[in-house]
């Protein structure tokens, strides 16, 4: 498998749990929902292939091992990302990460804010101290892909 | 560390010891009541560490779950990484008793577990 085809198979996963998903997360009332359905999330973007998970992506700060690849369509300026994580709700917190900053231009992705969006999806007061760290471990090596 | 040392001579050193020994008891029965669990640590000579997974589960969610609980335990290789490499293993959970805890904290930490497994499960 290609970058390519793994970042075509990422792009409905991600269209679907924006539009899906997202709002469901934001609704649930109790933290026993929102991890059911953060847990759902992880499942439903791609598996990275093993080969391609080599040192150079791996995230450090994460509790648990997690990947990230990134592509960067420059005439269009456009940043593209796939990511994997050996664990699961991890996966499904790096799956919403996801949605929202895939196809960002440089401008965005260097204005976005991510603490706020977690805010807005009523999810900040559910993530262990840990946890937030690792988001903030991968939200950097994002950022790291601005030009 | 020093109000810690200080804790540890007011006690007496065996009476720590077996009121460890009376919490590990309660705990490693009850784990015994929670189906998917692979534990790690043996119920004999331990010093009040219990490392367990939950089968097929990484140790960071079970860890993620229980402290949406309020039971504060480490997930991950615990800077053991050779150790936990040679067992094949992503890590492991670890709870740790001390002598501040107590039965109700052993019945919490059993109560989180279980509830962790039947999300981690269903």
């Amino acid at each position: 498998m290609t970058l390519d085809q793994l970042l075509a198979d990422t792009k409905p996963a991600l269209s679907q749990i924006y539009t899906d998903d997202l709002p469901e997360l934001s609704q649930a009332r109790d933290w026993q929902s929102k991890y059911r359905i953060l847990m759902q999330l992880g499942r439903k973007l791609p598996p990275m292939p093993e080969k391609m998970k080599q040192p150079p992506l791996l995230v450090k700060g994460c509790e648990s091992r997690a990947w990230l690849m990134h592509y960067y369509n420059q005439h269009q300026d456009q940043h593209y990302f796939v990511l994997d994580s050996e664990a699961r709700i991890v996966k499904g917190l790096m799956a919403i990460m996801l949605c929202l900053v895939n196809g960002m231009s440089n401008a965005e992705l260097k204005k976005f804010d991510l603490a706020q969006a977690f805010d807005k999806l009523n999810l900040k007061p559910y993530l262990s101290q840990s946890r937030s760290s690792g988001l903030n471990a991968m939200m950097l090596r994002i950022k790291a892909c601005c030009h | 560390m020093a109000g810690a040392t200080s804790l540890i001579q007011k006690l007496n050193i065996n009476e720590i010891k077996s009121y460890k020994a009376m919490l590990l008891k309660q705990f490693f029965g009850g784990l015994q009541q929670i189906p998917g669990l692979d534990i790690l640590s043996s119920p004999v000579h331990n010093a009040g560490i219990v490392a367990l997974n939950v089968q097929g589960e990484h140790p960071a969610n079970v860890a993620e779950l229980l402290n949406q609980q309020a039971v504060a335990v480490r997930g991950g290789q615990h800077c053991a990484m050779p150790f936990f490499s040679q067992l094949g293993l992503a890590g492991a959970v670890r709870f740790s008793f001390a002598p501040y805890n107590n039965e109700a904290d052993v019945t919490t930490s059993l109560q989180a577990l279980t509830q962790a497994v039947e999300i981690l499960t269903a």
